[in-house]
C-alpha cells in the first residue's frame, strides 16, 4: 500500500514540474536553513558540561549597586572571597582563582631570548586548584601538582606547538614579558585545546604564586575592590545552591564591613552562576572572560528558521488545495473503488513526507556547500562532521517529518472529502477547500516579508548610522603598533621622532588603550570637601603628549600634556557634568582619590570635548586621561595612499630600535568597525533571510496565480469575446492579491515598528524609525508581488479566447 | 433477490423549486438479470444508477440490497456494502491517469487489504481473460477508447462484485468498441454477474434481459 501511495506521489510530482519545482525549492531553502541553524545553535549549547559535576561548579558574580547610578555587574569578584567561601562552608568543596592577564599585559612570550616571540593573549593566572575543578586533557605532564609553585605554565598544545614545534616541551622554559618584568616559566604540561568546549578557553595557564599580579591577588585581603578575579567554587553532591546564595549577604558583611563602607560599595552582592549557563545566559554581566553568546540571539535565529519553513509549508498547502480540481477524479475514482477517508489522507500525506524526505535529502549536501559562508557570517567553525552526527540527524528528520505532516494534513483532509458524485458527475467546478483560508495563508506569508524586509532596512540604517556617526575623533589613517615591552618604553622618544621622519606620518602618539578597545580601568573619584564615600567612577586611560590632536579629539579648554606632568588630568564634559563643575572652574579643580587611606590629588589642566571610547551601544561615561609613558600602543597617523610603502617603513624603522617586541599592526577604522561586527552579522544574516522569505513566498504566489489563471481560462474567454482589453482582464487577475499585499502591510507594519523598536532600545546611539521605511518596505512588496502575478496574468490576458473555449 | 426499491424518490431543491429526479419508482432486481434502463437525457438514468450505487441517496422510499436496509444505513456501513458488491463502469472510463494499466486494475484490491501475491495473481487472470496483458504497463492515455474501457470493465470486475453498474459504458466509443463491449457483458451476466445500464441505444439495450423505460423520473414502461 505504501509503495502504491509513493509511486504514485512520485508520479505526481514528476507530472507537475513547475508545481514540484517551487515546493520543493521552498522546502529546500526551509530544510538547508533549519539544517545550519540547527547545527549553530547546538554548536553553541552544551559549553562546560564535560568537567565532572559541571552542576556543582559555580562562577561568583558581583553586583555592585550605586544607589541612584546604574548598578555594576560583573562576572568577577574581590580576590579574597573565593578562598574565604570555602573556609567558611563546608558545602564548598573546592575553590579555584583565574585572573586574565591580558587586561594589564600584552603578555609577549618567546621559547628563549634569542627568537622573537608572539603577543600571545588569554594568559591565566591560576590557582594550583584549577586542574581540580576544570578537567583539561593533559598531552605532556600531569594536571597534578603543575602549577603548585611559582613561575609555573602550563601551555595549550597550540601554543607550545607555536613555540617549540613538535618537540616534548615539559622541563623546558619560556620568557614571559620583556625588559625589567620579564620572567622565566617553567613548562609543567601541555593540554589539548581542540577538544574542550568551555568559557575559559585559555591559551595558557601560569601559577598564581608567580610574582607580580598573581602574588598580589594571593596575598590581597580586601573585600570590597579590585574586583577582577574570576573565583569558581564547587560544591559537594547534593549540596543546596539556593541555600548557599542565600548566605551570601551576611558573608560578605561578615568578612568586609568596614571595607565595603571606605569603598563606597555598602550595596555589594555575589550572585552564584551555575558555568553550564555562563555560555548563553549571561546578558548582563560585564567583564566576561572571552565570547559568550546569548540565548535570545539563538531563539531569534531559530525564529527565522522557523518562518522561513513555515513559509514554504503555506506554499505547499497552497498549491496543493488550488490544484485540488485537477485530482478531483482520481480522488473520485479511488473512492468510487473502494477508499475510505482515512486511506485518502494517508495517500496525500505520504505525497507530502516524500517531498519534504526528498528536500531533506538534498539539503544535506547543500548546507555542507554552503558552511565556509555560514562561518564566515557567524564567525564559527562549523564542519561536516557538525550534520553527520546522529543527534543532528535524528532533529533534522523529525523537522522534515513534521514539516511534511504540517504541509500535508490541510490539503489531504480537503482533498479527501471531495465527494465521488461531484467528480462522475463531469464538468462541474469544485469548490476546493476554503479561498479564505488559502487568501489568510498568502497574508501571512507577506507579513513575515514585509517584516522582514522593514527589520533589514532598520538594522542597516543603524548599522550605517555606527558607522558614519562622528566618534569625536577621527579613525580614518590611522596605524596602531603592539606596543608593551619595556624596551617601547624606553626607546619611544627615538621611535617617534624616526617614525616622523617617514614620509606621509603625519603625527605618533600612544596610549595604554586604543579607541577600538574597551577603558576597563577606573578611579573612584571625589571633589575636595565632599564626602569621600560618595564616588563617582571615572574611565582612566593613559596617554602621551600629543594623543588629541593625532586623534583628532577637540581640547576645549586648557593644554595638551607636557612632560613634567605627573597627577595631572584631562577630562571630557561627561566628568565635568557628573560632578557639576561649571565649566569656567574646570581648570581650577582638583579631583581626590583615596586608596589605602591616602589622598591622591589630580588637578584638571585640560577639558576634551566628549568622544566615544567606548561602543555606541553606550552613553559617554566621565573620563579622565593622565601622560602615561608605558603604552600598549603606538598611533601613527599617515597621510598616504600607499599603505604598502608606509607599513614597509614602519616595520623597518621599527626592527631598527626595538629588538624584544615583535611588529604587528592594525588600522584604526577597521577595528573600530569590528566593534559592530555583531549587528553587521545580524544584518547581513536578515538580509539573507528576507531575501529567502520574499523568494520563496513570490514563488508560491507565482504557482497560485498559475491555478487561478488556469481555473479562469474560460471565464476569461468568454470576456473577451464580449470585447474585454487585456488590461481589463490583467486586473481582473490582479485585484484580489493586491489586496491581501496591502492587508499584509496593514498587519505587518505595527509588528515590525515594536520589534525594531525593542531592538533599537539597545542602542544609546539610535536612529530614529522613519515612516517613509514602512512605505518603501510596502511599496517594494507590492511591486515584487504585481511582477510576480501580473507575468502569469498578461499570458492569460493575451491568449487567444478561441483555444480555451474550444477545449471546454 | 438482489436489490427491491420500493416508491424511491429522489427530489431535490433548486432555486427555491424542488425538481423531483425520480419519482416513486418500484423496482425488484434478482440475481443474473440484465437490465437496461432507457429513456432521454434527463430522464433520471443516471442519478437512478448512482442511487442504486449508493453515490447519491433516494430522498424519499424504501431501498434494500440483499435484504440490508440501504436506506435508513449510515453513511460508513453503505460504503462498505458498495465497496464488497458493486462494481461501476463508466461512460469516461475514469481510469487514474498516474497509474498503468495494472495499477489501476489492482487498486480496488488494495483498499480491501488483499495480500500482494493474491492481488497479483487476480490481475493476472483478469488481463489474460480481457487479452490485454501485453498492455499492462501502459498508462490510460496510451490506449484506445475501447481499450481504456476494457480496462475500466477489467477494474470493476476485479473484486468480484454482485453487481455492475454501468452508465452508458459505449457512449464514447465507436460502433465495432461499442458491439465488443457489449458482447462482453452478455457473457458476464451469463456467468452470473447482474448488469444495470444505462444506453441511449435500442440495440445496446438489446443485449439485456430486460428493459425499462424512463421519462422525467418515472418508469413509464417495462
Amino acid at each position: 500500500m505504501i509503495r502504491n501511495y509513493f509511486k504514485i506521489a512520485l508520479r505526481n510530482l514528476l507530472k507537475h514540474k513547475l508545481l514540484t519545482g517551487i515546493n520543493l525549492f521552498g522546502l529546500i531553502i526551509g530544510t538547508v536553513s533549519c539544517l545550519i541553524i540547527l547545527i549553530y545553535v547546538l554548536n553553541q549549547t552544551g559549553y562546560d558540561q564535560h568537567f565532572d559535576h559541571a552542576e556543582n561548579i559555580y562562577r561568583i558574580e558581583t553586583v555592585n549597586g550605586r544607589g541612584d547610578k546604574p548598578s555594576f555587574n560583573t562576572a568577577t569578584t574581590s580576590p579574597p572571597i573565593a578562598p574565604a567561601l570555602k573556609s567558611d562552608f563546608p558545602e564548598v568543596s573546592e575553590m579555584t582563582r583565574i585572573v586574565l592577564t591580558d587586561l594589564f599585559n600584552v603578555n609577549l612570550i618567546r621559547a628563549s631570548l634569542e627568537v622573537d616571540g608572539y603577543y600571545e593573549p588569554r594568559a591565566y593566572l591560576a590557582d594550583s586548584t584549577v586542574f581540580k575543578i576544570f578537567q583539561f586533557h593533559f598531552i605532556e605532564g600531569s594536571p597534578i601538582g603543575a602549577l603548585n609553585s611559582p613561575n609555573q605554565t602550563v601551555l595549550s598544545a597550540t601554543l607550545a606547538k607555536k613555540l617549540f614545534g613538535n618537540k616534548s616541551v615539559v622541563g623546558k622554559t619560556v620568557i614571559w614579558g620583556s625588559g625589567a618584568e620579564a620572567q622565566t616559566l617553567t613548562i609543567t604540561g601541555v593540554f589539548d585545546d581542540e577538544s574542550t568546549k568551555s568559557h575559559l578557553n585559555p591559551n595558557y595557564f601560569v601559577s598564581m604564586t608567580t610574582p607580580g599580579m598573581g602574588e598580589f591577588v594571593s596575598t590581597f585581603q580586601n573585600f570590597a575592590t579590585n574586583n577582577f578575579v574570576y573565583s569558581y567554587i564547587k560544591l559537594i553532591p547534593d549540596a543546596d545552591a539556593q541555600n548557599l546564595q542565600e548566605k551570601l549577604p551576611s558573608f560578605i558583611q561578615k568578612h568586609g564591613k568596614k571595607q565595603l563602607e571606605n569603598a563606597g560599595m555598602v550595596d555589594k552582592k555575589l550572585f552564584l552562576k551555575k558555568i553550564t549557563d555562563i555560555h548563553l545566559y549571561s546578558e548582563g554581566r560585564d567583564n566576561q572572560i572571552g565570547t559568550v553568546s546569548n540565548i535570545k540571539y539563538l531563539y531569534f535565529l531559530l525564529a527565522l528558521a522557523f518562518f522561513i519553513q513555515l513559509v514554504a509549508c503555506i506554499n505547499f498547502i497552497n498549491l496543493s488545495t488550488a490544484r485540488a480540481n485537477q485530482r478531483a477524479k482520481e480522488i473520485g475514482v479511488r473512492k468510487v473503488v473502494g477508499a475510505g477517508k482515512g486511506s485518502l489522507i494517508r495517500q496525500f500525506l505520504s505525497e507530502s513526507l516524500l517531498l519534504s524526505l526528498i528536500a531533506m535529502l538534498i539539503s544535506i549536501p547543500i548546507a555542507i556547500l554552503l558552511l565556509p559562508l555560514v562561518n564566515e557570517l557567524t564567525l564559527g567553525s562549523l564542519s561536516y562532521l557538525n550534520i553527520f552526527n546522529w543527534k543532528v540527524l535524528v532533529l533534522l528528520l523529525s523537522i522534515s517529518t513534521l514539516t511534511g505532516l504540517l504541509a500535508g494534513i490541510y490539503p489531504a483532509i480537503i482533498l479527501s472529502s471531495i465527494k465521488p458524485i461531484q467528480v462522475l458527475k463531469s464538468a462541474v467546478q469544485i469548490q476546493s477547500g476554503n479561498g479564505m483560508f488559502r487568501k489568510a495563508l498568502v497574508v501571512f506569508q507577506f507579513v513575515i516579508s514585509i517584516s522582514l524586509i522593514v527589520s533589514v532596512i532598520i538594522i542597516t540604517q543603524q548599522f550605517k548610522y555606527t558607522q558614519s556617526k562622528d566618534l569625536g575623533f577621527n579613525k580614518e589613517n590611522m596605524v596602531a603598533l603592539r606596543a608593551g615591552t619595556s624596551d617601547v618604553t624606553s626607546k619611544y622618544d627615538a621611535i617617534k621622532s624616526n617614525f616622523l621622519n617617514i614620509p606621509g606620518v603625519v603625527s605618533v602618539a600612544s596610549g595604554r588603550y586604543a579607541p577600538f578597545e574597551t577603558v576597563l580601568n577606573d578611579n573612584g573619584m571625589y571633589l575636595p570637601g565632599k564626602n569621600p564615600q560618595d564616588l563617582t567612577i571615572v574611565r582612566r586611560n593613559g596617554v602621551s603628549k600629543d594623543y588629541f590632536n593625532t586623534m583628532n579629539i577637540d581640547l576645549l579648554q586648557g593644554r595638551d600634556f607636557n612632560a613634567t606632568d605627573d597627577n595631572q588630568i584631562i577630562v571630557n564634559k561627561a566628568t565635568l557634568k557628573s560632578f557639576n563643575i561649571p565649566e569656567d572652574k574646570a581648570l581650577s579643580t582638583i579631583l581626590l582619590q583615596t586608596h589605602d587611606e591616602v589622598v591622591y590629588e589630580y588637578p584638571i589642566v585640560g577639558v576634551v570635548d566628549d568622544y566615544h571610547f567606548t561602543t555606541l551601544k553606550d552613553e559617554i561615561v566621565p573620563l579622565f586621561l593622565h601622560l602615561d609613558n608605558e603604552p600598549n600602543w603606538v598611533f601613527v597617523k599617515f597621510k598616504t595612499d600607499d599603505y604598502k610603502q608606509l607599513v614597509s617603513n614602519l616595520e623597518s624603522t621599527w626592527k631598527k630600535n626595538i629588538d624584544t617586541a615583535p611588529f604587528t599592526y592594525v588600522f584604526v577604522d577597521k577595528e573600530v568597525e569590528n566593534l559592530y561586527a555583531q549587528e553587521q552579522r545580524l544584518s547581513k544574516i536578515c538580509t539573507v533571510f528576507t531575501f529567502l522569505a520574499i523568494l520563496i513566498s513570490c514563488l508560491g504566489l507565482f504557482g497560485l496565480v498559475s491555478y487561478y489563471a488556469e481555473q479562469k481560462k474560460k471565464e476569461i474567454g468568454i470576456r473577451k469575446v464580449l470585447g474585454a482589453s487585456v488590461q481589463t482582464v490583467v486586473k481582473l487577475l490582479t485585484k484580489d492579491f493586491v489586496v491581501l499585499v496591502i492587508i499584509a502591510f496593514v498587519i505587518a507594519t505595527p509588528l515590525a515598528y515594536l520589534a525594531m523598536h525593542n531592538w533599537l532600545e539597545n542602542f544609546t546611539y539610535r536612529i530614529d524609525i522613519s515612516v517613509w521605511v514602512f512605505i518603501l518596505a510596502g511599496i517594494g512588496a507590492l511591486l515584487i508581488a504585481l511582477i510576480t502575478v501580473s507575468f502569469q496574468a498578461i499570458k492569460a490576458a493575451i491568449a487567444n479566447p478561441i483555444n480555451s473555449l474550444r477545449t471546454e | 433477490m438482489l436489490l427491491r426499491l420500493n416508491q424511491a424518490s429522489r427530489i431535490i431543491k433548486s432555486g427555491g423549486k424542488k425538481i423531483s429526479l425520480l419519482d416513486t419508482i418500484n423496482l425488484n432486481v434478482k440475481e443474473g438479470e440484465f437490465i437496461s434502463l432507457m429513456g432521454p437525457s434527463g430522464s433520471g438514468k443516471s442519478t437512478l444508477l448512482n442511487c442504486i450505487g449508493m453515490l447519491e441517496n433516494f430522498t424519499d422510499g424504501g431501498y434494500v440490497f440483499l435484504e440490508e436496509p440501504v436506506h435508513s444505513m449510515k453513511e460508513r456501513d453503505k460504503t462498505k456494502l458498495y465497496k464488497e458488491y458493486i462494481g461501476f463502469v463508466f461512460q469516461a472510463y475514469h481510469l487514474i491517469d498516474e497509474l498503468t494499466v495494472q495499477e489501476n486494475i489492482e487498486t480496488p484490491l488494495l483498499y480491501k487489504n488483499i495480500k500482494s501475491s493474491e492481488r497479483k495473481a487476480l490481475v493476472a487472470d483478469i488481463l489474460d481473460r480481457f487479452n490485454i496483458v501485453g498492455k499492462k504497463d501502459l498508462f490510460p492515455s496510451q490506449l484506445s477508447g475501447g481499450q481504456q474501457q476494457l480496462v475500466g470493465i477489467a477494474r470493476a470486475l476485479i473484486s468480484k462484485p454482485k453487481l455492475l453498474l454501468a452508465d452508458e459504458p459505449t457512449g464514447n466509443l465507436n460502433s465495432k468498441q461499442g458491439i465488443e463491449i457489449m458482447e462482453l457483458f452478455a457473457e458476464l451476466n451469463i456467468e452470473g454477474v447482474t448488469i444495470i445500464q444505462a444506453t441511449h441505444s435500442e440495440s445496446n439495450a438489446a443485449y439485456g434481459t430486460r428493459i425499462i423505460n424512463l421519462l422525467d423520473g418515472k418508469i413509464v414502461s417495462e
